[in-house]
This record gives C-alpha cells, sequence and structure tokens, in this order.
C-alpha cells in the first residue's frame, strides 16, 4: 500500500545520468553517444540515415534530461 | 381572395428574423404580384403558385416537430484497471498491506539467529452520497407532447454514469497526483510522448517495479489508459505495421494487447497527451473505487405524490404532482468514494502506476 513513511525503495533515476542512458536504452535501441552520433552525421547528410532514426536519436536526446511534469489542469481532490 | 393573401402576407411578415430580410422580400414581392394578377388566374394556376413557389417554409413548421436523436457519449472503460472495493457502512474502510519478512544469514556455529521483521502500512477511505434532482410542474408534463421530458429520469441515470466515469479518472488524472508521481521520477513516471519505444520503456519500468523492502514484484499483466487523441495512436503501436517489419514482428503484443488499452474519455489534454500504466487490479489495487455494499449503481427516485383523488377526474400527470406545488420531482443517486489523499488523491497503490507526462517526442 501507500505508505508515505516507506519511500520506494527503487532507487531514482536522476535525468542526465548513465543510469537514465541505461533505462532509456531499452526503448530508444541506442546509447546517447549513438543518438549524437546519429544526429550529427545526419545533419552533414541525410543519405545516412533514416529519418525514423534521425527522429528517434533526437526524442532520447530530449527524454535523456527531462523530468517529468504534472500536465493536468484539474483539481486533487475528487470531492467535488 | 385579397383578404386571404393580406392574411398570407401577415403570416410572412411574422416570420421576421427567422427567414433573412432579403428573402422575405422577395417573398411579399411575390405575394403581391400573386395577388394583383389573381383575377387573371385560374384555380389550377393559384394553386401551383401556392403549393410550389412560396408558401412551403410558411407551412411546414406546423407539419413536423420532433427532437434529433440525442448525441451519443464516449463512455469510460475503468472497469478493467479500477480496483473495486465496498464499505459496509459511511465509515472510512482500513485496508492493510504486511511487509515480507527479510532474507536469510549465515548462521556461525553457535551462534544466535539474525531476527528479521514484518510491518504493516494502512490506509482509509469511505464514500460519500452523490445527487442531482429535477422537477417539473404537471402541466410541462401534459404538454409534453414528444414525450421528450418524461425521457428525463433515463438521462439523468446516463448523466450519473458519466460523472461517475470522470469521478474515477479524477481520482488518478490531476495535478496532484502527476505531481507526487513525478517527483518520484523514473522509473515511475516518463516524460515521452506515445510511442513504441516510450512504450517500451514503460513497461520495461513496470517490470522494475519492487516493494518496500526491495523485493521485485511480478507483475505479469498491464493495462495502457490513454485519452481519445492518443486512440490511432496506441492502435498503430499494437498492430503489425509495416515500419515494424511486417505482420508478428510487433513483439510489443506479447506485453500488452490490445484489448488492454482503455480510452479514458476525461484524461486532460490541454498541455499534453499524458498516459498511464497500470497493473491488473488483481494483482495491484492500483486505484481504488469504493462502493456502498448493496448499492452496485446509480439510482434513480421520484417523489412518491401525496394527491389522494375523493371525487371527479383528472389527468395522470397531475396524480403524480405534489399537492402544495404542483411539482414532479426526480432524483439520481450514487454512493461511492475513494482514497482523497493530499499527494496520491485516489491511487491507493503507486507501485501499480507508471506516468508518462507526454512532454518529449
Amino acid at each position: 500500500m501507500a505508505d508515505k513513511k516507506q519511500q520506494p525503495t527503487i532507487q531514482r533515476i536522476e535525468p542526465g545520468s548513465k543510469a537514465m542512458e541505461q533505462y532509456l536504452s531499452v526503448g530508444y535501441g541506442m546509447t546517447v553517444d549513438q543518438a549524437k552520433l546519429i544526429i550529427a552525421e545526419r545533419d552533414k547528410n541525410p543519405a545516412l540515415w533514416p529519418y525514423e532514426e534521425y527522429k528517434k536519436a533526437k526524442a532520447m536526446l530530449a527524454a535523456f534530461d527531462a523530468k517529468p511534469v504534472a500536465v493536468s489542469k484539474r483539481k486533487g481532490s475528487t470531492l467535488k | 381572395m385579397r383578404t386571404i393573401l393580406r392574411w398570407i402576407e401577415e403570416y410572412a411578415r411574422a416570420e421576421q428574423g427567422v427567414i433573412p430580410a432579403p428573402e422575405l422580400d422577395k417573398r411579399i414581392v411575390a405575394l403581391r404580384e400573386l395577388a394583383s394578377n389573381v383575377h387573371g388566374m385560374n384555380a389550377t394556376q393559384f394553386q401551383e403558385a401556392m403549393t410550389t413557389a412560396h408558401f412551403v417554409d410558411y407551412f411546414a413548421d406546423a407539419l413536423s416537430r420532433a427532437f434529433y436523436s440525442d448525441y451519443a457519449y464516449q463512455v469510460g472503460d475503468w472497469k478493467g484497471y479500477i480496483y473495486p472495493d465496498t464499505t459496509p457502512d459511511f465509515r472510512d474502510v482500513d485496508r492493510f498491506r504486511m511487509s515480507e519478512p527479510g532474507g536469510l544469514y549465515r548462521r556461525r556455529e553457535k551462534a544466535e539467529h539474525k531476527a528479521t521483521n514484518v510491518q504493516d502500512s494502512e490506509i482509509h477511505y469511505g464514500v460519500d452520497e452523490f445527487s442531482r434532482e429535477f422537477d417539473v410542474s404537471w402541466q410541462t408534463i401534459l404538454n409534453d407532447d414528444l414525450g421528450k421530458i418524461k425521457e428525463t429520469p433515463q438521462r439523468m441515470a446516463k448523466a450519473a454514469a458519466r460523472w461517475l466515469d470522470e469521478f474515477v479518472s479524477a481520482l488518478f488524472d490531476n495535478a496532484t497526483t502527476q505531481l507526487t508521481i513525478a517527483a518520484l521520477g523514473a522509473p515511475w513516471a516518463g516524460t515521452g510522448a506515445l510511442t513504441l519505444a516510450n512504450l517500451a520503456i514503460g513497461v520495461n519500468a513496470m517490470y522494475q517495479r519492487t516493494d518496500a523492502a526491495g523485493n521485485r514484484m511480478n507483475i505479469t499483466k498491464l493495462h495502457l489508459v490513454i485519452p481519445p487523441i492518443l486512440k490511432i495512436q496506441a492502435a498503430q503501436i499494437l498492430q503489425d505495421v509495416l515500419s515494424n517489419g511486417g505482420p508478428g514482428s510487433n513483439v510489443m503484443s506479447q506485453f500488452l494487447s490490445a484489448a488492454n488499452v482503455h480510452v479514458d474519455p476525461f484524461i486532460d489534454t490541454t498541455v499534453a497527451a499524458a498516459w498511464y500504466l497500470f497493473a491488473d487490479p488483481s494483482e495491484i489495487p492500483t486505484v481504488t473505487l469504493a462502493r456502498l455494499t448493496g448499492w452496485p449503481g446509480p439510482v434513480t427516485v421520484m417523489k412518491r405524490s401525496n394527491i389522494q383523488l375523493v371525487s371527479g377526474s383528472a389527468p395522470a400527470a397531475f396524480l403524480m404532482g405534489d399537492f402544495t406545488t404542483g411539482d414532479i420531482e426526480f432524483a439520481v443517486e450514487d454512493v461511492v468514494g475513494g482514497w482523497d489523499d493530499a499527494g496520491y488523491v485516489g491511487v491507493t497503490d503507486f507501485r501499480g502506476l507508471y506516468y508518462s507526462s507526454g512532454t518529449t517526442p
């Protein structure tokens, strides 16, 4: 159960860390260095990398440094 | 004849404001022309002018009155991922979870055992009564020749169902819960929009869940909860598409089936299209909806009339009303609740939830 005295024991993965890179590479299938390389190479010569890979590399770099935020405008309480 | 034409002209002028002025003027001119030529017309010509040229709009509205069929509304699909609980009365119920004992330690010769401990955690929630009333006069019921007002009790029941969908959605999709989960950071929350890569990260995050003592939890069934705006995207991700290499090549469907994608029409997408992963409620009670025992859903009620006919006869509508006011009163009620925590709001176990704000590609 959600007990505020007990914080989650999984170590929080900090944005920009090596752990975050590993965590994201599960989905994007590349490391941060590879993502940077893909972007740099495609910028010079678009024929080198397909657009999908380029887009994925950009998405990974954006997620690498980003922190989750609240986006809902609804109020917290359920008792209207 | 001229009197009849003057009446028609007056009737036409009554439409001023409904029919644009130039069109109305055109029709009046046509009427006057008809009046001026009335002596030169035979009966057949006059009938033709009346029925085909200028009077269709004037008479049609009196011949046909009907309501369009009601709009169809999006309904919530939350029963697959919300944990149902019941309360015996209006007092809060307590729900506990016991922690697991620790692992073993090496015991040296003649040494004592090392002790472990277990502890419980507890939350409380209860139900509240929610209702809405609608009243009409018995005269309105009598005048309701199309029967639309009489449908109101059924429509109120539908409105209560829509309200419940929104209530359930607000238990987890709100700024406070999102802030709390986002503050935990990865792997509890993410930033990615709904793409195959970001969904894979979310699913992987769910498989890394541990309990408070660090024991790895076994989550076998996941539910993806999305706003309607992501419906096409989710279908594309979970089905075999050419970009995934053709039929059978999309492994994501092994971890998340299309049947476990639920659309929540109330998820707020004003800023970004957030999405959630839920553990199956049989494994983790992530978000709980509590109901009063014996109250399985919204009820519609009508106030019993306190009129008793002593002599004479009266329409049935009159006998449905109130003695003092003549009002006929309906109400719809439901008794539901959930946790109302200052941080988690209605999320009773955050370990069963993954939130992605959808703010990065």
